[in-house]
Protein backbone atom coordinates (compact mmCIF):
# COMPACT_ATOMS: atom_id res chain seq x y z
CA UNK A 1 0.00 0.00 0.00
CA UNK A 2 2.77 2.48 0.85
CA UNK A 3 4.90 1.51 -1.99
CA UNK A 4 1.59 2.13 -4.51
CA UNK A 5 0.98 5.33 -2.66
CA UNK A 6 4.58 6.91 -3.06
CA UNK A 7 4.44 5.74 -6.65
CA UNK A 8 0.93 7.53 -7.45
CA UNK A 9 2.36 10.97 -5.47
CA UNK A 10 6.29 10.89 -7.65
CA UNK A 11 3.85 10.52 -10.73
CA UNK A 12 1.16 13.52 -9.79
CA UNK A 13 4.17 15.45 -9.13
CA UNK A 14 6.05 14.66 -12.33
CA UNK A 15 2.76 15.23 -14.48
CA UNK A 16 1.62 18.26 -12.62
CA UNK A 17 5.25 19.34 -12.69
CA UNK A 18 5.59 18.88 -16.44
CA UNK A 19 2.79 21.20 -17.07
CA UNK A 20 3.54 24.08 -14.38
CA UNK A 21 4.53 26.50 -17.35
CA UNK A 22 2.83 25.65 -20.34
CA UNK A 23 -1.14 25.45 -21.16
CA UNK A 24 -3.00 21.95 -20.66
CA UNK A 25 -3.97 20.18 -24.22
CA UNK A 26 -6.89 17.84 -23.97
CA UNK A 27 -4.46 14.89 -23.89
CA UNK A 28 -2.85 16.32 -20.60
CA UNK A 29 -6.29 17.02 -19.07
CA UNK A 30 -7.50 13.61 -19.48
CA UNK A 31 -4.28 12.09 -17.88
CA UNK A 32 -3.91 14.44 -14.93
CA UNK A 33 -7.75 13.72 -14.62
CA UNK A 34 -7.08 10.09 -14.87
CA UNK A 35 -4.55 10.10 -12.33
CA UNK A 36 -6.60 11.96 -9.49
CA UNK A 37 -9.31 9.87 -10.18
CA UNK A 38 -6.78 6.50 -9.49
CA UNK A 39 -5.44 8.89 -6.39
CA UNK A 40 -9.03 9.41 -4.94
CA UNK A 41 -9.76 5.69 -4.88
CA UNK A 42 -7.07 4.50 -3.20
CA UNK A 43 -7.80 3.94 0.70
CA UNK A 44 -5.49 7.09 2.54
CA UNK A 45 -5.46 7.05 6.71
CA UNK A 46 -2.86 9.43 7.68
CA UNK A 47 -3.32 13.40 7.97
CA UNK A 48 -0.87 13.96 5.05
CA UNK A 49 -2.70 12.09 2.52
CA UNK A 50 -6.37 13.59 3.79
CA UNK A 51 -4.50 16.71 2.91
CA UNK A 52 -3.59 15.51 -0.37
CA UNK A 53 -6.73 13.70 -1.34
CA UNK A 54 -8.60 17.32 -0.33
CA UNK A 55 -6.22 19.28 -3.00
CA UNK A 56 -6.52 16.32 -5.54
CA UNK A 57 -10.59 16.67 -5.37
CA UNK A 58 -10.02 20.29 -5.91
CA UNK A 59 -8.48 20.24 -8.07
CA UNK A 60 -10.34 17.94 -10.03
CA UNK A 61 -13.01 19.99 -9.72
CA UNK A 62 -12.17 22.73 -11.10
CA UNK A 63 -10.43 21.11 -14.27
CA UNK A 64 -14.08 18.75 -14.25
CA UNK A 65 -16.05 22.02 -13.76
CA UNK A 66 -14.19 23.30 -17.13
CA UNK A 67 -14.75 20.03 -19.40
CA UNK A 68 -18.46 19.88 -18.57
CA UNK A 69 -18.24 23.60 -19.46
CA UNK A 70 -17.53 22.85 -22.59
CA UNK A 71 -19.26 19.68 -22.90
CA UNK A 72 -22.40 22.05 -22.15
CA UNK A 73 -21.05 24.80 -24.49
CA UNK A 74 -21.41 22.62 -27.49
CA UNK A 75 -24.64 20.91 -26.61
CA UNK A 76 -26.43 24.22 -25.65
CA UNK A 77 -25.67 27.11 -27.16
CA UNK A 78 -26.16 25.90 -30.73
CA UNK A 79 -30.11 26.59 -29.62
CA UNK A 80 -29.24 30.04 -28.32
CA UNK A 81 -27.39 31.93 -31.22
CA UNK A 82 -28.76 32.07 -34.89
CA UNK A 83 -26.81 29.42 -37.01
CA UNK A 84 -25.87 32.60 -39.24
CA UNK A 85 -23.35 33.81 -36.96
CA UNK A 86 -21.72 30.42 -35.93
CA UNK A 87 -21.54 29.68 -39.64
CA UNK A 88 -20.22 33.12 -40.31
CA UNK A 89 -17.26 32.48 -37.52
CA UNK A 90 -16.47 29.09 -38.50
CA UNK A 91 -16.95 28.97 -42.27
CA UNK A 92 -17.48 31.74 -44.22
CA UNK A 93 -14.95 34.31 -42.59
CA UNK A 94 -12.25 31.30 -42.97
CA UNK A 95 -13.36 30.95 -45.80
CA UNK A 96 -13.02 34.42 -46.93
CA UNK A 97 -9.25 34.90 -46.07
CA UNK A 98 -8.68 31.88 -48.28
CA UNK A 99 -10.46 32.92 -51.09
CA UNK A 100 -8.52 36.38 -50.99
CA UNK A 101 -4.85 34.78 -50.24
CA UNK A 102 -5.75 32.76 -53.94
CA UNK A 103 -6.57 35.93 -55.64
CA UNK A 104 -3.25 37.27 -54.54
CA UNK A 105 -1.76 33.64 -55.54
CA UNK A 106 -3.82 33.99 -59.09
CA UNK A 107 -2.69 37.14 -60.10
CA UNK A 108 0.96 36.87 -58.81
CA UNK A 109 1.14 33.89 -61.02
CA UNK A 110 -0.52 35.49 -64.21
CA UNK A 111 1.54 38.93 -63.86
CA UNK A 112 4.79 36.81 -64.02
CA UNK A 113 3.44 34.78 -67.08
CA UNK A 114 2.84 37.83 -68.65
CA UNK A 115 6.41 39.80 -67.87
CA UNK A 116 7.70 36.33 -68.99
CA UNK A 117 6.51 37.00 -72.49
CA UNK A 118 6.93 40.61 -72.46
CA UNK A 119 10.56 40.29 -71.39
CA UNK A 120 11.16 37.43 -74.27
CA UNK A 121 9.42 40.45 -76.80
CA UNK A 122 11.87 42.77 -75.43
CA UNK A 123 14.90 40.64 -75.91
CA UNK A 124 13.80 39.91 -79.68
CA UNK A 125 12.63 43.34 -80.08
CA UNK A 126 16.55 44.83 -79.25
CA UNK A 127 17.55 42.13 -81.29
CA UNK A 128 15.86 42.87 -83.97
CA UNK A 129 16.95 46.50 -83.71
CA UNK A 130 20.44 46.19 -83.60
CA UNK A 131 20.64 43.79 -86.58
CA UNK A 132 18.66 46.50 -88.73
CA UNK A 133 21.63 49.20 -87.59
CA UNK A 134 24.08 46.70 -88.54
CA UNK A 135 22.91 46.31 -91.97
CA UNK A 136 23.01 50.20 -92.79
CA UNK A 137 26.88 49.51 -92.10
CA UNK A 138 26.73 46.66 -95.24
CA UNK A 139 26.98 43.41 -92.68
CA UNK A 140 24.93 41.95 -90.31
CA UNK A 141 24.36 38.22 -88.89
CA UNK A 142 21.51 36.21 -87.95
CA UNK A 143 20.73 33.07 -86.95
CA UNK A 144 19.93 30.38 -89.15
CA UNK A 145 18.11 27.13 -89.02
CA UNK A 146 19.49 24.48 -86.56
CA UNK A 147 21.27 27.47 -84.53
CA UNK A 148 23.70 28.36 -87.14
CA UNK A 149 24.89 32.29 -87.81
CA UNK A 150 24.28 33.50 -90.95
CA UNK A 151 26.20 36.86 -92.21
CA UNK A 152 24.47 38.68 -94.67
CA UNK A 153 26.29 41.51 -96.39
CA UNK A 154 24.54 44.31 -98.45
CA UNK A 155 26.57 46.90 -101.23
CA UNK A 156 26.66 50.47 -100.03
CA UNK A 157 24.32 50.68 -102.74
CA UNK A 158 21.65 48.04 -101.54
CA UNK A 159 21.99 49.90 -98.37
CA UNK A 160 21.33 53.46 -99.88
CA UNK A 161 18.24 51.89 -101.87
CA UNK A 162 16.82 50.44 -98.86
CA UNK A 163 17.42 52.78 -96.29
CA UNK A 164 13.27 53.64 -96.28
CA UNK A 165 13.06 50.81 -95.17
CA UNK A 166 15.55 50.07 -92.49
CA UNK A 167 13.92 53.65 -91.33
CA UNK A 168 10.82 52.52 -90.81
CA UNK A 169 11.65 49.42 -89.41
CA UNK A 170 13.72 50.87 -87.15
CA UNK A 171 11.02 53.50 -85.80
CA UNK A 172 8.51 49.97 -85.57
CA UNK A 173 11.21 48.44 -83.03
CA UNK A 174 11.26 51.55 -81.27
CA UNK A 175 7.89 51.66 -80.70
CA UNK A 176 8.02 48.01 -79.70
CA UNK A 177 10.29 48.38 -77.34
CA UNK A 178 8.31 51.48 -76.08
CA UNK A 179 4.97 49.58 -75.76
CA UNK A 180 6.43 46.64 -73.95
CA UNK A 181 8.22 48.71 -71.42
CA UNK A 182 5.09 50.13 -70.56
CA UNK A 183 3.08 47.37 -70.17
CA UNK A 184 6.01 45.20 -67.70
CA UNK A 185 5.18 48.47 -65.59
CA UNK A 186 1.45 48.02 -65.82
CA UNK A 187 2.14 44.61 -64.19
CA UNK A 188 2.39 46.56 -60.78
CA UNK A 189 -1.24 46.37 -60.95
CA UNK A 190 -0.43 42.80 -59.26
CA UNK A 191 1.71 45.10 -56.15
CA UNK A 192 -1.32 47.71 -55.28
CA UNK A 193 -3.98 44.86 -55.87
CA UNK A 194 -1.91 42.46 -53.59
CA UNK A 195 -1.45 45.45 -50.99
CA UNK A 196 -5.12 46.19 -50.56
CA UNK A 197 -6.73 42.35 -50.61
CA UNK A 198 -3.56 42.02 -47.57
CA UNK A 199 -5.44 44.81 -45.50
CA UNK A 200 -8.77 42.98 -46.17
CA UNK A 201 -7.64 39.50 -45.01
CA UNK A 202 -6.22 41.00 -42.34
CA UNK A 203 -9.46 42.77 -41.56
CA UNK A 204 -11.60 39.57 -42.01
CA UNK A 205 -9.09 37.41 -39.97
CA UNK A 206 -9.49 40.21 -36.89
CA UNK A 207 -13.44 40.08 -37.25
CA UNK A 208 -13.34 36.55 -37.80
CA UNK A 209 -11.11 35.80 -33.93
CA UNK A 210 -13.43 38.67 -32.42
CA UNK A 211 -16.61 36.78 -33.41
CA UNK A 212 -15.31 33.99 -31.87
CA UNK A 213 -14.53 35.54 -28.62
CA UNK A 214 -18.05 37.07 -28.73
CA UNK A 215 -19.57 33.76 -29.10
CA UNK A 216 -17.26 31.96 -26.43
CA UNK A 217 -18.09 34.79 -23.70
CA UNK A 218 -21.88 34.79 -24.99
CA UNK A 219 -22.03 30.89 -24.32
CA UNK A 220 -20.49 30.83 -21.12
CA UNK A 221 -22.31 34.09 -19.96
CA UNK A 222 -25.69 31.79 -20.83
CA UNK A 223 -24.55 28.46 -19.15
CA UNK A 224 -23.15 30.52 -16.00
CA UNK A 225 -26.64 32.21 -15.80
CA UNK A 226 -28.36 29.24 -16.38
CA UNK A 227 -26.55 28.01 -13.38
CA UNK A 228 -26.50 30.43 -10.95
CA UNK A 229 -29.94 32.66 -11.86
CA UNK A 230 -29.30 34.78 -8.83
CA UNK A 231 -25.78 36.47 -10.10
CA UNK A 232 -25.35 40.04 -11.02
CA UNK A 233 -24.19 41.45 -13.99
CA UNK A 234 -20.80 42.70 -12.39
CA UNK A 235 -20.40 39.21 -11.36
CA UNK A 236 -21.21 37.26 -14.38
CA UNK A 237 -19.19 39.53 -16.22
CA UNK A 238 -16.05 38.94 -13.85
CA UNK A 239 -16.84 35.15 -14.12
CA UNK A 240 -17.25 35.21 -17.90
CA UNK A 241 -13.78 36.85 -18.11
CA UNK A 242 -12.49 34.22 -16.11
CA UNK A 243 -13.30 31.67 -17.82
CA UNK A 244 -12.53 33.29 -21.15
CA UNK A 245 -9.00 32.98 -20.35
CA UNK A 246 -9.20 29.97 -19.00
CA UNK A 247 -10.37 28.55 -22.18
CA UNK A 248 -7.76 30.52 -24.16
CA UNK A 249 -4.72 31.19 -23.21
CA UNK A 250 -1.91 29.82 -21.18
CA UNK A 251 -2.62 32.04 -17.91
CA UNK A 252 -3.18 29.49 -15.43
CA UNK A 253 -1.17 26.52 -15.07
CA UNK A 254 -2.85 23.01 -15.84
CA UNK A 255 -6.01 24.90 -16.19
CA UNK A 256 -5.88 26.57 -19.89
CA UNK A 257 -6.68 24.98 -23.00
CA UNK A 258 -5.46 26.01 -26.07
CA UNK A 259 -7.12 28.09 -29.35
CA UNK A 260 -7.37 24.55 -31.26
CA UNK A 261 -9.54 23.50 -28.64
CA UNK A 262 -12.26 26.75 -29.18
CA UNK A 263 -12.12 26.34 -32.75
CA UNK A 264 -12.46 22.37 -32.11
CA UNK A 265 -15.68 23.79 -30.20
CA UNK A 266 -16.81 26.33 -32.56
CA UNK A 267 -16.41 24.11 -35.37
CA UNK A 268 -18.72 21.19 -34.10
CA UNK A 269 -21.29 23.78 -33.14
CA UNK B 1 25.04 58.52 -63.17
CA UNK B 2 27.36 55.65 -62.54
CA UNK B 3 25.31 52.54 -64.47
CA UNK B 4 28.34 50.46 -63.03
CA UNK B 5 27.05 51.13 -59.09
CA UNK B 6 25.02 48.59 -57.36
CA UNK B 7 21.69 48.81 -56.84
CA UNK B 8 19.53 47.35 -54.06
CA UNK B 9 15.64 46.61 -54.80
CA UNK B 10 13.79 46.38 -51.34
CA UNK B 11 9.75 45.34 -52.00
CA UNK B 12 8.06 42.53 -50.37
CA UNK B 13 5.72 41.76 -53.87
CA UNK B 14 7.90 39.89 -56.41
CA UNK B 15 6.43 41.27 -58.85
CA UNK B 16 7.23 44.80 -58.35
CA UNK B 17 11.28 43.68 -57.60
CA UNK B 18 10.72 42.47 -61.24
CA UNK B 19 9.57 45.64 -62.85
CA UNK B 20 12.27 47.97 -61.09
CA UNK B 21 14.73 45.40 -62.23
CA UNK B 22 13.63 45.88 -65.59
CA UNK B 23 13.42 49.52 -65.83
CA UNK B 24 16.70 50.31 -64.31
CA UNK B 25 17.94 47.87 -66.41
CA UNK B 26 16.45 49.62 -69.24
CA UNK B 27 18.09 52.75 -68.13
CA UNK B 28 21.63 51.21 -68.14
CA UNK B 29 22.42 49.55 -64.49
CA UNK B 30 23.48 45.97 -64.76
CA UNK B 31 24.54 45.36 -60.68
CA UNK B 32 21.32 45.03 -58.94
CA UNK B 33 20.37 42.95 -56.12
CA UNK B 34 16.85 42.52 -54.37
CA UNK B 35 15.71 42.47 -50.61
CA UNK B 36 12.53 41.35 -49.53
CA UNK B 37 12.06 42.66 -46.37
CA UNK B 38 13.44 45.39 -44.78
CA UNK B 39 15.93 43.17 -42.41
CA UNK B 40 16.84 41.20 -45.76
CA UNK B 41 18.08 44.63 -46.62
CA UNK B 42 19.85 46.22 -43.76
CA UNK B 43 21.77 42.53 -43.93
CA UNK B 44 22.48 42.94 -47.38
CA UNK B 45 23.52 46.94 -47.85
CA UNK B 46 26.24 46.01 -44.87
CA UNK B 47 27.31 42.69 -46.54
CA UNK B 48 28.40 44.92 -49.84
CA UNK B 49 29.10 48.53 -51.29
CA UNK B 50 25.80 49.68 -52.46
CA UNK B 51 25.57 52.97 -54.98
CA UNK B 52 21.66 53.41 -54.95
CA UNK B 53 18.61 51.86 -52.66
CA UNK B 54 14.90 51.56 -54.37
CA UNK B 55 12.44 50.61 -51.53
CA UNK B 56 8.77 50.21 -50.59
CA UNK B 57 7.41 51.19 -47.57
CA UNK B 58 4.89 48.92 -46.34
CA UNK B 59 6.60 46.04 -46.08
CA UNK B 60 6.14 43.12 -42.42
CA UNK B 61 8.72 43.42 -39.16
CA UNK B 62 10.46 46.76 -41.03
CA UNK B 63 9.17 49.30 -42.66
CA UNK B 64 10.78 50.99 -45.81
CA UNK B 65 10.73 54.16 -43.38
CA UNK B 66 12.68 51.91 -40.56
CA UNK B 67 14.97 50.72 -43.23
CA UNK B 68 15.97 54.55 -43.88
CA UNK B 69 16.26 55.42 -40.66
CA UNK B 70 18.26 53.01 -39.43
CA UNK B 71 20.57 53.72 -42.63
CA UNK B 72 20.80 57.62 -41.72
CA UNK B 73 22.13 56.51 -38.48
CA UNK B 74 24.69 54.05 -39.57
CA UNK B 75 28.09 55.39 -40.22
CA UNK B 76 28.43 52.69 -43.33
CA UNK B 77 25.48 53.36 -44.75
CA UNK B 78 23.83 56.64 -43.89
CA UNK B 79 25.26 58.21 -47.38
CA UNK B 80 23.47 55.57 -49.71
CA UNK B 81 20.57 57.39 -52.06
CA UNK B 82 17.45 56.44 -50.65
CA UNK B 83 14.63 56.51 -53.31
CA UNK B 84 11.02 55.62 -51.56
CA UNK B 85 8.67 53.77 -54.16
CA UNK B 86 5.38 53.37 -52.62
CA UNK B 87 2.02 53.61 -52.57
CA UNK B 88 1.60 55.81 -49.83
CA UNK B 89 0.17 59.19 -51.37
CA UNK B 90 -0.44 61.24 -48.38
CA UNK B 91 1.08 64.37 -47.52
CA UNK B 92 2.33 63.16 -44.10
CA UNK B 93 4.14 60.04 -45.27
CA UNK B 94 6.08 62.44 -47.48
CA UNK B 95 6.75 64.81 -45.04
CA UNK B 96 8.13 61.73 -43.13
CA UNK B 97 10.27 60.30 -45.18
CA UNK B 98 11.61 63.58 -46.28
CA UNK B 99 12.63 64.46 -42.27
CA UNK B 100 13.69 60.63 -42.27
CA UNK B 101 16.35 61.77 -44.70
CA UNK B 102 14.70 60.59 -48.40
CA UNK B 103 16.29 61.39 -51.39
CA UNK B 104 13.59 61.32 -53.54
CA UNK B 105 9.80 59.71 -53.24
CA UNK B 106 7.65 57.99 -55.71
CA UNK B 107 4.55 57.34 -55.65
CA UNK B 108 2.88 53.57 -57.42
CA UNK B 109 1.83 53.43 -60.39
CA UNK B 110 5.01 54.72 -62.07
CA UNK B 111 6.45 54.89 -65.45
CA UNK B 112 9.87 54.10 -66.51
CA UNK B 113 10.13 57.73 -67.32
CA UNK B 114 9.38 59.18 -63.61
CA UNK B 115 12.04 56.68 -62.28
CA UNK B 116 15.19 57.40 -65.02
CA UNK B 117 14.27 61.37 -64.15
CA UNK B 118 14.32 61.47 -60.39
CA UNK B 119 17.39 59.29 -60.57
CA UNK B 120 18.77 61.86 -62.93
CA UNK B 121 17.97 64.46 -60.49
CA UNK B 122 19.84 62.65 -57.68
CA UNK B 123 22.97 61.71 -59.72
CA UNK B 124 22.67 64.88 -62.07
Amino acid sequence: MIGRDETMRRDLKKEVTSIVDKQLSSEEFDRLTGLFKQILNVDMDSDGDRFFRSIAYELTGELKELAQLIIDFRRGINSKIHPNITDLTSKFLPQTSDQLKAVIEATEMAANKIMDNLENMQEETERIKDILTSLRHGRTEVGGEGGEKVEIAVSKETAGEISPLLDYMESAAGTFLSLISDSIVQMSFQDLTGQRIKRAMDLVDKMEERLKNMLVSFGIKLTEKERNPRMSDEELDRVVEKKVMELAGPQKAGQGLDQADIDEILARI
Amino acid sequence: MDFNMKVLIVDDFATMRRILRNVLKQIGFSSISEAENGRAAIKELKKDKYGLVLCDWNMPEVTGIEVLTQMRSDSELKDIPFVMVTAEAQKENIIEAVKAGVNSYIVKPFTAETIEEKLKKIFG
